[in-house]
């Protein structure tokens, strides 16, 4: 991308020309024809390997109106992948699709084997072991860190396990141990970040949907954060699915991305090979 | 049927109720005039609260304004209003021929209509810097007062109330006259309100409904857009006011004129009932309740109050988006959003624009 | 070049809290200049505090020489001075059209004018700027069924169909799409060069930066920690040590 390369110190910045930048018509234009076609089963299955989570044929969205059209997913166990796309294209509602916040007009949700599609959020929390970290501030303000945490194993069927639960995360997390008695409201933005997830991981969680991990965050917590994710990851063998929007950080973390476009998969592929192809890299990633 | 024939079959409904009433029903002209009038409350009241967010508990304050400022201008134009109160209208010293009545009301009603304007402004100015919950108890108050105020007021009758005017003979059923004004109130009233949500200040009060410190934060004279909005629902409930002394031909201050148990409280009921924040879904709640109403004080004498009662508990529960709202919900295509085009799924590009 | 925003020693605190501590900075008219800094430091305060959603606690504030600290929300608004919100405020309930059309100028009208019928123009600027966000096809939706990145272009939209003379943006580009983030900053510096509209970022992305602005303050723990031109910030060690991190 010509504009953003420049020796440091010039001052030329005025007026971006039309070749440099591409209208939002014309990114959907461009992705529709690169697209084609919508990536096969086989192919998707190829790239997750010990299928964990998967989504057939998905028609889902908010009282009547479908957001994601003959959506397909598959996740392997242990393995992390990334949705990117333009604004509006559907990705949180597929991490909604996952956790049961949307209306599903047709198509499975199935997990391990079994069909979740109907299960509520509390029982894909509690029973199938699947997370939800929300994109916006879900911190309670005035409760402390401690009890922020105690809240995460409120489905728990009694309080002294969601404490222990807790201990483990301040045992593992010294950052929020320090702070266990401060209200969650002073926490800085990383930290926030960190009791979001940690609190998702209380309630030992096989699967953690991440909406827009490092949204907000200040340039040095959003290494951090994915660090924490690599971590949970690797060291504890969750799987991950997660929406970022600072794309080439997703797709450098995550195994396998997958590019929605207006509802539907236009592309699927390891985070490299994704990041490695140019059309990617000008339509979704900024250049 | 499409929306357009279905609007044209309303329009047409109403109208030949309003216009043939009297003649169709005679017995029940009181009922009509009411609901007529009761159209007026809804809309108004769904001014504040459906499309601006404000909801008001002390509506009825306009409406007992209009009340006693129309027929105390109806008695001071030619007697003295403090004999006549003290009287209590049973003296034959004060009688109205027909074009002392006439001028009366004609008079009174805008004058009614004025002090309501002057009340809106005035306490609109106070009151209207507070949101939300605050906004609510204080109207609550408002209206407690003014019935409180008045039933004290030697000179409009205190708590004894004002008759109003007796009509000479000469002008046969005055009734069928009120009545025609409360239909042509309701209708001018639909017909400006129809007009003012096509307008930026339509969109001006939806925005502060929204999101209040988003508007100010664009620059939009909130309060000022506030107390306007007020003021015209204030405006018509004063007309309104006028109109139902006369049909009641007793003023009591605390059951009639500043009635909050009933009236101020219908009025919020209509319009949640037909869907608050649309042009029609007052109309529609008032029309359904009031035949409820009238069913239930006919067919259930002794327990009406609980019946009504009981329905206000059902709209809450199960139309919480009302009438109109349900059915939007359930037939998109026929109901959807708006007076006059239907909304599209995202991409499809209808030709027309307008106000959806 | 004349200043545009002159803030002068602005300290402001929340229950004992000192949110923004002597906070001095200039924004030039015509001028593109950058606020960043740790979460917490004060920047959306500081803001705030421009705009008149709260007092300040000493200092002074000039919008071209005149005092705003006294003055209120919607009397700074229309004074030409426009900001947009972190956590993104739309009308939620109306259409995205509806929601640009009561965003129009009103800096020369009254209530009274609200009353007038909204011309074809108005309706047609509303067009072109909805689709140059991306947003034509949604125009007819009620903006709270759109994502949160689609509302947050809209509420971009909204600001640019009120013609500032200053535009102050918290954090536009949190969450948007990074192609679409090139197309914003090129419409921020058309709308900069074109139409003299003078802009104050608050910012996280230090692409976007280094790309758009001309001067860059950094704030820290309330107060005034660097400034200078965006490459010069960007190599500052104190910035680095309390912001950038190893970048």
């Amino acid at each position: 991308m010509g504009d953003s390369e420049r020796p440091g110190g010039e001052q030329p910045r005025r007026g971006g020309t039309d070749d440099t930048v591409l209208s939002v018509d014309e990114v959907s234009r461009r992705a529709r024809a690169m697209a084609g076609e919508r990536p096969p089963l086989p192919e998707l299955d190829a790239l997750a390997g010990e299928v964990l989570l998967a989504v057939d044929g998905l028609h889902a969205g908010y009282g009547r109106m479908e957001i994601l059209h003959d959506f397909s997913l598959r996740v392997g166990r242990g393995q992390s992948l990334c949705l990117v796309g333009p604004n509006g294209a559907g990705k949180s509602t597929v991490l909604h699709s996952l956790f049961g916040f949307t209306n599903i007009y047709a198509g499975t949700v199935t997990f391990d084997g079994r069909d979740v599609t109907r299960l509520s959020p509390e029982d894909r929390l509690s029973k199938a072991g699947i997370a939800y970290v929300l994109q916006d501030n879900s911190v309670f303000p005035d409760m402390t860190v401690e009890e922020n945490l105690c809240m995460g194993g409120f489905l728990m069927p009694r309080h002294a396990q969601a404490k222990e639960a807790a201990e483990r995360i301040f045992e593992k997390y010294e950052r929020l141990a320090e702070r266990r008695r401060q209200p969650a409201r002073v926490l800085s933005g990383g930290e926030r970040r960190l009791l979001e997830i940690s609190r998702a991981l209380v309630m030992e969680p096989a699967v953690l949907l991440v909406d827009e991990p490092s949204i907000g965050l200040e340039p040095r917590f959003i290494d951090m954060v994915f660090e924490i994710l690599e971590d949970l990851q690797h060291a504890e063998g969750k799987t991950i699915v997660m929406v970022e929007q600072n794309a080439k950080k997703g797709l450098e973390f995550a195994d396998v991305g997958y590019v929605l476009v207006s509802g539907e998969l236009a592309l699927a592929g390891s985070g490299d090979r994704l990041l490695d192809d140019p059309d990617v890299g000008r339509l979704f990633l900024g250049g | 049927m499409n929306r357009v024939h279905m609007r044209v079959l309303l329009y047409a409904a109403l109208l030949l109720l309003g216009v043939a009433g009297p003649w169709l029903f005679p017995s029940y002209i009181g009922q009509m005039g009411d609901l007529w009038l009761f159209i007026v409350f809804a809309l108004t009241w769904d001014l504040c609260g459906g499309q601006m967010g404000y909801n008001s508990f002390g509506n009825v304050f306009f409406l007992g304004l209009g009340m006693y400022g129309c027929v105390v201008t109806q008695v001071g134009l030619f007697h003295s209003v403090s004999q006549y109160t003290a009287a209590r209208g049973g003296s034959a010293e004060f009688e109205f021929n027909a074009l002392q009545w006439l001028t009366g009301l004609l008079v009174g009603l805008p004058v009614g209509a004025l002090v309501a304007l002057v009340g809106a402004v005035v306490f609109g100015a106070l009151i209207l810097a507070m949101r939300g919950h605050y906004f609510a108890i204080c109207t609550l108050g408002l209206g407690i007062a003014a019935g409180e105020l008045a039933s004290g007021w030697q000179w409009i009758g205190a708590g004894s109330g004002m008759t109003t005017p007796l009509p000479p003979d000469s002008l046969g059923d005055t009734n069928v006259l009120l009545y025609y004004l409360a239909f042509g109130l309701a209708a001018i009233n639909f017909a400006i309100f129809r007009w003012l949500y096509t307008t930026r200040f339509g969109l001006a009060i939806n925005a502060i409904r929204d999101d209040e410190e988003k508007a100010e934060a664009m620059g939009l004279r909130t309060t000022r857009i506030k107390v306007t909005a007020w003021a015209i629902g204030a405006v018509f409930l004063g007309f309104a006011g006028g109109i139902l002394g006369n049909f009641k031909a007793f003023i009591d201050p605390i059951d009639v004129a500043f009635s909050g148990a009933t009236f101020g409280v219908w009025m919020i009921l209509m319009a949640m009932l037909g869907g608050k924040g649309t042009l029609w879904g007052p109309v529609i709640g008032a029309v359904v309740f009031q035949f409820t109403k009238e069913l239930f004080w006919t067919y259930l004498l002794g327990w009406q109050r609980v019946a009504l009662g009981l329905l206000i508990v059902l709209i809450v529960v199960f139309f919480p988006t009302g009438i109109l709202g349900w059915l939007r919900e359930h037939f998109p295509e026929r109901f959807g959003r708006g007076a006059d085009e239907p909304s599209p799924p995202n991409g499809v590009e209808p030709t027309t624009e307008g106000r959806a | 070049m004349s200043v545009m925003l002159e803030v002068r020693n602005v300290s402001k605190s929340f229950g004992g809290v000192r949110a923004n501590r002597d906070v001095s900075l200039s924004v030039p008219q015509g001028g593109i200049v950058g606020l960043i800094g740790p979460n917490g430091s004060g920047k959306t305060t500081l803001f705030s505090s421009i705009v008149g959603y709260h007092p300040i606690d000493s200092g002074s504030i000039r919008f071209e020489g005149r005092e705003l600290s006294r003055l209120r929300v919607p009397q700074i608004a229309r004074e030409g001075l426009l900001r947009t919100f972190q956590q993104t405020r739309i009308y939620g309930e109306m259409t995205c059209t509806e929601n640009m059309i009561i965003s129009a100028d009103l800096r020369r009208s009254g209530v009274l004018d609200l009353f007038r019928p909204y011309t074809r123009s108005m309706r047609d600027r509303a067009h072109e700027l909805l689709e140059f966000v991306g947003l034509y096809e949604k125009r007819r939706l009620q903006a709270g069924s759109l994502s949160f990145g689609q509302q947050k272009l809209l509420e971009f939209a909204m600001a640019l169909m009120n013609e500032p003379k200053m535009l102050m943006l918290d954090e536009p580009t949190a969450g948007i799409n990074p192609t679409l983030i090139n197309g914003l900053i090129d419409r921020l510096k058309r709308a900069n060069a074109e139409y003299g509209v003078t802009l104050f970022v608050i910012e996280h992305n230090m692409r976007v930066i280094m790309d758009l602005v001309d001067h860059v303050y950094c704030l820290a723990h309330g107060e005034m920690l660097a400034d200078g031109t965006p490459g010069e910030v960007q190599n500052d060690p104190r910035v680095l040590d309390a912001y950038l991190g190893a970048h």
